[in-house]
């Protein structure tokens, strides 16, 4: 199944970039796997729902309770990626929109950070000591981990720019933290 | 999402975070429900402890799985809610009603020869008020109709032979509704899969998948029936030949509720069975067949059934249809039609099921099709007579579309 952009991960940053993608004339696919805890927050208090609604409405597929499992590469260009229902999706374009560790797009071991979907590089302390802050109210390091990327958002593979992904949202790491 | 843990269906997973409340249809139209959050993995911590701790309005549950697409954790809310109910929900007050809706093999078995009388008779008001008096079956609902020859019998008289043209073959699980009900269902598929170049071979036994069983606690019966489809999808995986079927809810409870429910192996035919709209577009996709469609000059609305969006091949259809020329497709927001099943025939269910399905008789009357396109067939009936649209399924639209 083709598409132009396939974005994988349906929270508020993945409906937005179909969003915007759709607005573009661009035929695009969102894998949701579930509804996000986005919808939850106040400042957001059900958007993400409506937001899976509207893009049905603008011919954006929406594929509710899926998950991407694995990609399949041609160098550093993904050509396709696969699902948990066993739909194999390929685009042009590709947006990892899985947000931080609580959705597991990025998942912590004891001695590493990993992105599991892709496998995307990710900055992270090498040291662990340096992940918490002892204040637990004060700004915390490990939100700023995140995968790394290219000046205008591409993710990086085994040390490579990928030619056809780009990260947005939480994934990044950084800008918010849990005190708001 | 992430793996399951330890706990039985990933109960422990659950963050409270009551996102599956927000998509439950039961919840929305019934105070009494308590809804998937504490129905499932909440209540589940109780019922472990004691089994005087389940609750018994667990019986308004749909089993339309929204609540597990919705949960961020990959907690199984809607499977945690069905194994309660069998394991400990009580007999019902309505045992032959229950048994009558369930056993769709057995009664359409029984009607089939007398079509033309129980069609006529059904709908008749003192017949219904006797149902619905006696035996809890709403007098409101129109039933579906029973068609005097079976699609099986149909098959073995009038396509068996040609099959064998052919070189390549499927398997089809045909469902109860095209047996007795609807056998143009099952010639569509015929025309369909033998347009793709393959025959169609029945398997060597079938029953009924057993999804009316399970809602209705007869899980003996189910699990019996299972076993013999489990063990005829065996010999066509042998054969090399791939399963494919018409009917959502059958496939999902085939593919998916006879492991996580009834705990039988799967493993041997899962990834060999299909609806049909998934395996003839993966076919057109890789270039292996060819269909020629002529115009059809039709608008149409395809419903996304719940069982349907849990598989989560609804994408399948929708680009098979866009490939007919004339088409104009809409897709409906997916909504529940408030069926489920046997669910809605029962007197005490029938205002709740009409209060769910309201939302999505409203949209398809906005959208005014000529018809409304869904893998379900007990949406079907609900949406017939919810909105008077005529409903069909995607492989009728595309044999009729078939050069
Ligand atoms: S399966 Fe459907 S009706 Fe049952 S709890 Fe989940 S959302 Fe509600
Ligand atoms: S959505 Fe999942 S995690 Fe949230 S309350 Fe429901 S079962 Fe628990």
């Amino acid at each position: 199944m083709k598409y132009d952009v396939v974005v994988i991960g349906g929270g508020s940053s993945g409906c937005r970039a179909a969003k915007a993608n759709a607005a573009k004339g661009r035929s695009v696919c969102v894998v949701s796997a579930g509804l996000t805890l986005q919808a939850t927050k106040p400042e957001s208090e059900g958007r993400v729902y409506a937001d899976l609604y509207e893009l049905r409405k603008m011919g954006v597929a929406v594929l509710r309770g899926d998950t991407v499992l694995s990609g399949s590469w041609d160098g550093a260009k993904l050509l396709e990626v696969h699902t948990s229902n066993g739909l194999t999706l390929q685009a042009d374009e590709f947006i990892l929109a899985t947000g931080r560790f609580f959705s597991k797009g990025l998942v912590s071991t004891m001695d590493t950070v990993f992105e599991p979907v892709l496998g995307a590089d990710v900055d992270f302390p090498s040291d662990r000591e340096k992940w918490f802050n002892a204040d637990f109210f004060a700004p915390q390091p490990f939100e700023q981990i995140g995968v790394r990327t290219t000046a205008d958002g591409h993710i990086f593979i085994k040390g490579e720019a990928a030619e056809n992904v780009k990260a947005v949202g939480k994934i990044l790491g950084g800008e918010r933290h849990a005190k708001k | 999402m992430q793996k399951n843990n330890d706990s039985f269906l990933n109960f422990e997973a659950c963050l409270k975070c009551s996102i599956c409340n927000t998509v439950c249809p039961m919840m929305e139209v019934n105070a009494l429900y308590p809804g998937p959050k504490k129905s499932g993995p909440d209540q589940e911590r109780y019922r472990l402890k004691d089994p005087a701790f389940y609750d018994y309005a667990l019986k308004y549950c749909l089993n339309c799985k929204r609540c597990e697409l919705a949960c961020p954790s990959g907690v199984q809310v809607a499977d945690l809610i069905q194994r309660a109910k069998l394991q400990y929900g009580s007999r019902s007050k309505h045992p032959v009603r229950d048994a009558i809706l369930a056993s769709t093999d057995f009664v359409g078995t029984m009607a089939s020869p007398f079509a033309l009388i129980v069609n006529s008779v059904l709908p008749l008001k003192p017949v219904k008020a006797v149902l619905d008096g006696a035996f809890g079956i709403d007098s409101r609902r129109t039933f579906p109709k029973y068609s005097s020859e079976k699609f099986v019998t149909w098959f073995k008289l009038h396509a068996q032979k040609e099959q064998e043209k052919y070189s390549k073959f499927v398997s089809y699980f045909h469902g109860c509704y095209c047996n007795y009900n609807y056998p143009q269902l099952g010639k569509d598929f015929v025309k369909v899969v033998n347009a793709a170049g393959y025959g169609v071979h029945l398997l060597e036994k079938e029953r009924c998948c057993g999804v009316a069983l399970i809602a209705n606690g007869m899980e003996k019966q189910a699990r019996k029936q299972a076993l013999i489809n489990i063990e005829s999808f065996g010999k066509a995986v042998e054969k090399g030949e791939t399963i494919l079927t018409s009917s959502s809810s059958c496939t999902f409870m085939m593919r998916s509720e006879y492991r996580e429910i009834l705990d039988l192996p799967t493993e041997g035919y899962r990834d060999s069975l299909f609806l049909a709209c998934k395996w003839l577009y993966e076919k057109i996709e890789s270039g292996e067949v060819k269909l020629k469609f002529k115009p059809l000059k039709m608008k149409l609305a395809y419903h996304i059934a719940c069982h349907m969006q849990k598989l989560g091949w609804q994408n399948h259809t929708i680009e098979l249809l866009k490939m007919i020329p004339g088409v104009e497709l809409v897709v409906l927001n997916q909504k529940c039609c408030g069926i489920a099943g046997t669910f809605g025939f029962k007197k005490e269910n029938y205002e709740y099921s009409q209060a769910i399905g309201a939302n999505l008789f409203a949209d398809i009357k906005e959208a005014a099709p000529d018809a409304v396109v869904t893998e379900c067939e007990t949406c079907k009936w609900q949406i017939e007579m919810g909105t008077g649209v005529p409903v069909m399924n995607p492989l009728s639209v595309i044999a009729a579309a078939l050069e």
